[in-house]
């Protein structure tokens, strides 16, 4: 590297562009935020979070980076490294609501569910709550076994904005790992309604009615594996489906709701 | 100010720092994830069981609907009653606590409750020692049954001394509860004993002889391994100490013998095989002609300055103990004496394994031959 390169001579390179001349895309930050943002509704959370790494890598300054970081490190399931990524996002943006939620969410996964609360107390006090902040208090006050976490859910949705189809999802999800199959299953129908080329969106809405019993279970899975062939996760609850026993049958016909 | 990093004059900072910012996550190495989970799964528990969980519980109650609970479960709910999830995760975690209290404290530990119980715990375990040191006395079987008693408490006080166990029961049900657990899980636990005393096999036995060489003397307590509790038992060697049960003699002329240690089952010392010839003589033992160091294998009182022969048959033993005779049974025929020490195999129970009692005294017992 040259030691003038970084000098000003008013000959500053353009911008990020959108395109190429040749019409290939500019590998800018919001390229690979796109791409991370495709991965993580096709269920790939490791590239997304290569991607995201690499949005940050053109530009360190992009929150959208930090937080999709953080919140693919708790998709994989490794909660204390999110915690710390968090707190090192934290100290670039300072009481971001978003981030105090994703630690909420790690702590609650963990099993830390006081400072869970803290986290989310927290985060609603910041100005603009967002709808991942109402789903962090939601999935805390879910594992307490609140009731009013669903008017978490709801105000999550309300808050959600153009991002609603990915919040119906999220709020799907948050609920089926709660347990809540009936609850989640409204959320991940309009989920895939409005996403319908997400395989994670087919592969949860496919765990929910498997919980449930419903027949159409291996038609949604086999949707699922239709668009992401050969998915482990999606195959192997498709198989598990199929060969279910007379127990589990009994068990999920108990879990559907009652109304609706 | 070319080549300087900070100003001379206020210290400010005239060049970036060379170290870009870090943009990429640590991340979990994946042989950390199993335990992380594991240990995901115990904090679940104590978290579940925190205080807090039932803190929202009347704002539950009115929010019941919002779950789906309508109709006669949701009027059910809003009353206080609990539905199905509620008796569910309670007989769940009753469950889950009665499994983790096999550790006693654990289940208190991991709710961070263990102060509750920390002297209930010092106390089990100093029973538990107590009881093994002293296994075989009074104060030993005092001690286990102290540390099973406790243990029971502990366990029960997992289960019961929860926010949910109060809420729903009054203080006379909770007394009960308690009181009736603590004696299902002090039988379980007395089984569970019976069933380890059973596969670990061990007894403590009183020796009906005094053995210089074992250091053993007389009425001490010798712990003893029983025989059957191994799948192939090792072949039994002559100088062992065996428990075999004790034998009233009785003779024509009205003379009795007895164990001087203890009519029961007594820790006697083995001298002769099957097949072997016996021999009693002033210089003490001789088997098949060779003369036995009465250090090792000593001569009975009631047998000295007797001379008698004695050829063991098949899967017969014989074992040198004190008999206490009565009458003029001092003066009986030595062979009699002899015969009346032959044992066969089904009748040896267990062999020594180590000095017991006195406590000063504890060792284990090294092989004569």
């Amino acid at each position: 590297m040259s030691r003038f390169e970084n000098l000003e001579f008013g000959d500053a390179k353009p911008g990020p562009l959108k395109s190429g001349a040749d019409g290939t895309p500019v590998r800018s930050s919001g390229f690979f935020l796109e791409q991370a943002e495709r991965l993580y509704l096709a269920g790939d959370f490791e590239l997304a979070l290569r991607n995201y790494s690499r949005a940050l890598e053109q530009n360190p300054a992009e929150y959208e980076g930090w937080f999709g970081q953080v919140r693919m490190l708790i998709e994989l399931g490794e909660y204390e490294e999110a915690l710390l990524w968090s707190d090192k996002a934290l100290e670039l943006y300072p009481e971001h609501p978003d981030l105090l939620a994703s630690k909420s969410v790690a702590s609650t996964r963990i099993g830390d569910l006081e400072k869970a609360m803290a986290y989310t107390d927290n985060a609603l006090s910041q100005r603009g709550a967002t709808a991942y902040v109402w789903l962090a208090r939601a999935e805390a006050l879910l594992k307490r076994g609140s009731a009013t976490a669903t008017h978490c859910v709801s105000n999550a949705v309300a808050a959600a904005g153009d991002a609603k189809p990915r919040v119906e999802l999220e709020a799907g999800r948050t609920l089926l790992r709660a347990g809540h199959c009936g609850a989640a299953l409204g959320y991940l129908r309009k989920a895939v309604s409005l996403l319908p080329g997400s395989p994670l969106a087919w592969l949860e809405l496919g765990r929910c009615q498997a919980a449930l019993g419903f027949p159409e279970t291996a038609m949604t899975l086999s949707q699922c594996l239709t668009l992401r062939p050969n998915w482990h996760p999606a195959r192997a609850a498709l198989d598990r489906f199929q060969r279910r026993g007379l127990l589990e049958r009994v068990h999920s016909f108990l879990r559907r709701p009652r109304r609706g | 100010m070319p080549g300087q990093a900070a100003c001379f004059r206020c210290g400010s900072l005239l060049e970036a720092k060379a170290g870009a910012v870090e943009v990429h996550p640590p991340r979990a190495p994946a042989w950390k994830k199993p335990f992380r989970r594991a240990a995901r799964w115990m904090r679940q528990f104590g978290a579940a069981r925190s205080a807090e969980k039932f803190a929202h519980r009347a704002a539950d109650r009115t929010a019941a609907a919002a779950f789906g609970r309508t109709g006669l479960p949701g009027v059910l709910h809003s009353a206080g009653v609990p539905g199905r999830r509620e008796l569910w995760r309670a007989l769940r975690d009753a469950v889950i606590a009665l499994a983790l209290s096999i550790v006693p404290g654990l289940a208190h530990a991991l709710r961070h409750q263990f102060r509750t119980i920390c002297l209930y715990v010092i106390s089990w375990f100093v029973s538990l020692v107590a009881g093994i040191l002293f296994f075989g006395q009074t104060l030993g079987a005092v001690s286990i049954a102290s540390a099973f008693v406790l243990h029971a408490w502990i366990a029960m006080d997992a289960v019961l001394n929860t926010k949910q166990f109060k809420e729903e029961m009054t203080a006379i049900a909770r007394i009960g509860w308690r009181l009736c657990g603590i004696a299902a899980f002090v039988f379980l636990l007395y089984v569970a004993y019976l069933q380890v005393q059973h596969v670990v096999g061990f007894t403590v036995g009183l020796a009906d002889i005094a053995v210089p060489a074992h250091q053993v003397k007389l009425g001490d307590s010798i712990l003893c391994r029983y025989l059957a509790a191994d799948l192939e038992p090792p072949p039994l060697k002559r100088g062992d100490l065996v428990l075999v049960p004790g034998r009233e003699l009785v003779y024509g002329d009205g003379a009795r013998g007895t164990p001087r240690a203890y009519v029961g089952e007594i820790v006697t010392q083995l001298l002769a095989l099957p097949g072997d010839v016996l021999r009693l003589g002033p210089d003490g033992f001789a088997v098949n002609g060779r003369q036995l160091d009465p250090l090792k294998f000593p001569i009975p009182a009631s047998l000295h300055g007797q001379i008698a022969a004695l050829a063991l048959g098949k899967d017969e033993y014989f074992v040198t103990m004190e008999m206490r005779m009565t009458g003029d049974g001092v003066a009986r025929a030595a062979e009699v004496n002899l015969s009346a020490c032959v044992y066969h195999r089904p009748e040896m129970l267990a062999r020594g394994v180590m000095r017991w009692y006195p406590f000063w005294n504890r060792g284990f017992l090294e092989e004569l031959e």
